[in-house]
């Protein structure tokens, strides 16, 4: 408990500046990983993130330190060849992207690998710590390295800031965007560029394996809540720094675990979270959307079968038998109940222990169903060519759907007809 | 002997892989293969801590299980939750990876796999877990026979099932308008990929496998243009990566699979620029074909 | 304009096929006669590749059902033979015309044999019927257009079907092939063979076929070329949507309404 509220009251000023450089970390490659998302290129940023292991080596074996600065240039040249190779193959043979990306992303790796391997053996001391690359590890970083990659990432994100709208303009829609004279290959190389140095930043957290997900989930994540752009990237933000804290948190308290997976960790939690209960397109939401369909289909389906009663006699307003219904329309016995409870509710009907009649308001409903329904049909035979008997299915559905004003077109170019395909009478209210 | 055996090894592996990647190449999913590959890990750590040994079975079972629920979960993120295939592939494997390394990284100390293992494999201790019979015969490493035995599943199934794998690859619609089941083949290929994922899992850790998996048929897809020979191809090239790559693992001191993954760059590298199709060849006919119309002309 | 026949090869009965709740072919319903040379007519994105594709079961309907032969297509597979569009496969893909003309051979039923002589005469034949024996080592992305298409058509021919659908055969095809290939088609409707073909252009669609279909999303007609072939219907087909018809097909996609309820209520 202790080093929980050491930790989250950032007693340790070491803990601070930690916390503040692992959160501007994650944020900027959330940020940029939003247009890798949109843009459909989210493993592009996986090979990257291999291609960066090799760069780090040599720049270490070329200048013999560890200076942050100096591995970052590497990690930056090394991932941008891999970026260019994976261009190059793909434009120059048959080899298609993913193939080219899995390729640049598992050799590069390797090399990085035999590199790095090959340094630890070689029991140069200052070495220690390259490892760390693999799957990052925040609670180490040296104040030194916390400046600089504070730095740079409140650079990366000054620079998305003042380019928004170009590169708004660009992932949505590129065409237009060259139409209109905006520099495209160089703002996408501009996007390339900044996607390189995030990642190059990002690995000191999360490390070169697990890389990607801080540029893919955040703004998978982000996706399911909004469909504005800005709000996406402050919501993917928002969701890597969270997942920044935990994982610098977990571990400030166990050193000897990896800070990456634990990023991860918490990044997924919040994806599957944002994928069942999102609100544009979560899987709760859409399962409620097709509940109150069902719902409105069933208590339309009632109304009208109860206006087909009444139109045997013309006596609208009689008390129907819940057995009468059910002849007249396959409905369980539960469907029947719970919708005709619905609609007395809402003021369509009014139940009289096992039977039931329209209110006034009622009626006008189940006409009006009874109409589109007709008119439905009419429009099928002259419209799609179908024979009468062919119709009806379709108009089942369909009546459920269309709305005032296409029931008005309707209306107006089949020239108000007064009967449908089976010579049933449209129903037309008394003022029209 | 040592290297005997560890080039042996990293041969078997890179055949079988290399087998299998040719159909995942063809079929564009080599990013499928990448993503079980890291997927399969929590089922392998899980199996480890339960057993506390690296007895196959459990592993297998562990590696198959999650073998398909990364299928699962990709299918889960994309059909849905509607995301996008890349995403929803990047999204799952991550996370399966990450839970395998937390995994790992819990019980370090009270099992014999470490963060090492995943990241690179210890194809070179390959050679210390010998299968000794009870007279005391020495059958050699442990590793060999199962790799042997996963060759040959892989061999089998592509010798038998060749016609099955090459129209379902080339022309899913021509396949399922024959009434062949593109879902059975598709199923089958992946149940062979996370087989020998795990199986080489121990030799080259879990991210190598992907080398092994598309470099060497992504070599000879730039060497041939016929199956049977893109097939044989890319075994040869794997087989002498395990070769020189040991030989430069040695030679300067490193992981022997890192080096192996190398040796696949450079021959690819090779293959693009000096290929019969590709790089300075294709230059040298351009060059050609322009002499020609500047003659004409 | 609907001419239905008796005994019809194909029937689609009130056909929908949607994409994420949206049809993109709705409420087909017409039937094809046997031993003609049939067109299906229509623009862009009209869901003439749909309906094939529903035909041959690569896609399932939302609703209606299809009869080939007068019944259902697992019957009757071995008689049908299907031609995707061009660009549905990666022409780099390492087998040379041989070898892609040989999978026409395969079915269900031998895909664990070898390929037995009567398969491999049938497949040189089919080469040889499409003027292809000089080519038959070459990889297929070393191939013209028009010769793709050509190895394509051997590949049907291979399987040596009664009912062949053919998806744009004419795209990006040269005059000579576009002329070879007709022949050889027609030579095929003498043999009995019922061809049905997807075709964008106009000048030669009269030219070409004894049947149109002609669709945009909806059934416009079907029936003899020469009676459906008028100013009228063709500039139905080409005229755009149908304001209405898009209207609720946007509201289908919006809402993920159901083309059709869950349950067939009685009436
Ligand atoms: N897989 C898919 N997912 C979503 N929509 C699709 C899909 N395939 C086709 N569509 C849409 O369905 C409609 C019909 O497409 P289809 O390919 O059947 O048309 P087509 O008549 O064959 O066009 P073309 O002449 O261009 O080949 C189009 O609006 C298209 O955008
Ligand atoms: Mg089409």
């Amino acid at each position: 408990m202790d080093l929980f509220t050491d930790f989250f009251l950032l007693k340790d000023p070491n803990v601070k500046w930690v916390v503040i450089a692992v959160v501007l970390m994650s944020s900027s490659s959330a940020v940029i990983g939003c247009f890798t998302f949109l843009r459909k290129r989210a493993l592009v940023g996986d090979a990257i993130s291999h291609a960066i292991l090799p760069g780090i080596c040599l720049s270490f074996l070329i200048t013999e330190s560890k200076n942050p600065f100096y591995l970052l240039v590497g990690a930056f040249i090394s991932g941008w060849i891999g970026l260019y190779l994976i261009d190059y193959i793909t434009r120059n043979t048959k080899i298609k992207t993913d193939a080219a990306l899995g390729l640049i992303l598992s050799v590069f790796y390797g090399i990085g690998i035999l590199l790095l391997t090959s340094i630890q053996n070689s029991g140069n001391a200052a070495q220690s710590g390259l490892d760390k690359y693999l799957f990052g590890n925040a609670a180490s970083m040296m104040p030194s390295d916390i400046k600089i990659f504070g730095v740079f990432s409140l650079v990366l994100l000054l620079l998305i800031f003042l380019f928004y709208d170009s590169f708004k303009l660009i992932t949505f829609d590129r065409n237009y965007a060259a139409a209109k004279g905006f520099p495209v290959k160089r703002l996408e190389f501009l996007i390339s560029i900044l996607t390189v140095f995030a990642i190059a930043v990002g690995i000191q957290a999360v490390g070169v394996v697990l890389m990607a997900a801080l540029l893919i989930t955040p703004a998978a994540a982000a996706r399911y809540w909004t469909n504005d752009l800005k709000i996406m990237l402050i919501l993917s933000a928002a969701f890597a720094t969270v997942a920044g804290i935990s994982g610098t948190f977990v571990s400030y308290t166990f050193p000897k675990m990896p800070t990456g997976p634990w990023i991860v960790m918490v990044l997924s939690l919040l994806a599957i979270f944002s994928i069942l209960l999102g609100k544009r397109k979560g899987i709760l939401a859409k399962w409620q959307k097709s509940r109150r369909v069902e719902t409105k289909m069933l208590h339309e389906n009632i109304l009208k079968c109860m206006y087909h009663l009444g139109e045997v006699n013309s006596n609208f307003l009689e008390l129907w038998s819940f057995a009468e219904m059910k002849d007249k329309r396959s409905l369980s016995s539960k469907q029947l109940n719970e919708g005709l409870k619905k609609l007395e509710k809402n003021g369509l009907v009014s139940i009289r222990g096992k039977a039931a009649r329209f209110t006034e308001k009622g009626l006008e409903e189940g006409r009006r169903v009874t109409k589109i329904h007709r008119l439905w049909e009419i429009y099928l035979t002259k419209h799609m060519q179908l024979p009468a008997d062919h119709v009806h299915d379709d108009a089942e559905a369909i009546e459920h759907l269309i709305t005032p004003e296409i029931e008005k077109e309707l209306e107006h170019q089949l020239e108000y007809p007064l009967i449908d395909p089976h010579d049933s009478p449209i129903p037309y209210n008394n003022k029209e | 002997m040592d290297a005997f055996w560890i080039i042996l090894t990293g041969s078997l592996v890179a055949s079988s892989c290399g087998l299998l990647g040719c159909f995942l190449l063809l079929r564009k999913m080599t990013m499928v293969g990448d993503a079980i590959s890291h997927a399969v890990l929590p089922g392998i750590a899980i199996a480890y801590l339960i057993t506390d040994s690296r007895a196959s079975f459990p592993m297998l079972l562990g590696a198959a299980i999650f073998g398909i629920i990364t299928t699962m979960l990709i299918e889960f993120f994309s059909k849905l939750g509607k995301l996008q295939e890349d995403a929803a592939i990047g999204v799952s494997f991550t996370w399966l990876f990450s839970i395998g390394v937390i995994l790992i990284s819990f019980f370090a100390g009270q099992v014999d796999l470490d963060q090492e293992c995943v990241l690179y494999g210890e194809i070179a201790y390959v050679p210390l877990q010998t299968i000794i019979l009870d007279n005391g015969i020495d059958l050699g490493p442990e590793a060999v026979w199962m790799l042997g035995f996963n060759l040959l599943v892989v061999i089998t199934v592509i010798v038998t099932g060749y016609k099955g794998l090459l129209v379902t690859s080339f022309d899913e619609l021509l396949a399922a308008s024959l009434g062949i089941s593109t879902v059975f083949w598709h199923y089958l290929l992946m149940s062979l990929v996370s087989l020998t994922t795990v199986f080489s899992f121990e030799s080259v850790g879990a991210i190598m496998v992907v080398a092994f998996l598309i470099g060497p048929p992504a070599i000879a897809y730039l060497l041939t243009d016929r199956l049977p020979r893109m097939l044989i191809l890319s075994v040869l090239a794997g087989i002498l990566s395990a070769i020189f790559g040991y030989f430069l693992a040695v030679g300067i001191n490193g992981s022997i699979a890192g080096a192996m993954a190398s040796v696949i760059g450079l021959q690819f590298i090779l293959a693009l620029f000096f290929g019969p199709k590709s790089g300075l060849n294709i230059l040298k006919s351009n060059l050609a074909k322009n002499e020609k119309q500047k003659i004409s002309a | 304009m609907i001419e239905h026949v008796e005994n019809p090869v194909l029937e689609l009965h009130n056909l929908t096929v949607t994409y994420d709740n949206k049809p993109a072919v709705w409420n087909l319903d017409y039937t094809l006669p046997a031993g003609k040379l049939i067109g299906v007519i229509g623009p862009n994105g009209s869901g003439k590749t749909t309906m094939m594709k529903a035909i041959m079961g690569l896609i399932k309907p939302s609703s209606g059902y299809i009869k080939l032969f007068g019944r259902d297509l697992a019957d009757v597979r071995d008689k049908v033979a299907y031609v995707p569009q061009r660009g549905s496969v990666d022409w780099d893909f390492p087998v040379n015309v041989y070898d892609t003309v040989t999978m026409g051979r395969f079915n269900r039923k031998n895909l664990f044999k070898r390929i037995n002589n009567k398969d491999k005469e049938i497949i040189s034949d089919a080469i040889k019927k499409v003027q292809l024996e000089a080519f038959a080592k070459r990889q297929i992305s070393q191939l013209s257009g028009g010769q793709q298409q050509r190895v394509f058509i051997a590949r049907a021919l291979a399987q040596e079907a009664d009912l062949y659908l053919l998806d744009e055969p004419f795209a990006g095809v040269d005059a000579a092939t576009e002329n070879a290939i007709i022949s050889l088609l027609k030579e095929m409707k003498q043999q009995g063979k019922t061809i049905v073909v997807v075709h964008h252009d106009l000048q030669t669609a009269s030219k070409y076929f004894d049947w149109l279909v002609l669709i945009n999303t909806r059934l416009i007609a079907s029936g003899k070329t020469e009676e459906v072939f008028q100013k009228e219907i063709l500039e139905k087909t080409y005229g755009g949507r149908l304001q209405i018809l898009t209207q609720v097909a946007e509201l289908l996609k919006q809402q993920g309404y159901p083309v059709r309820e869950k349950k067939r209520p009685k009436g």
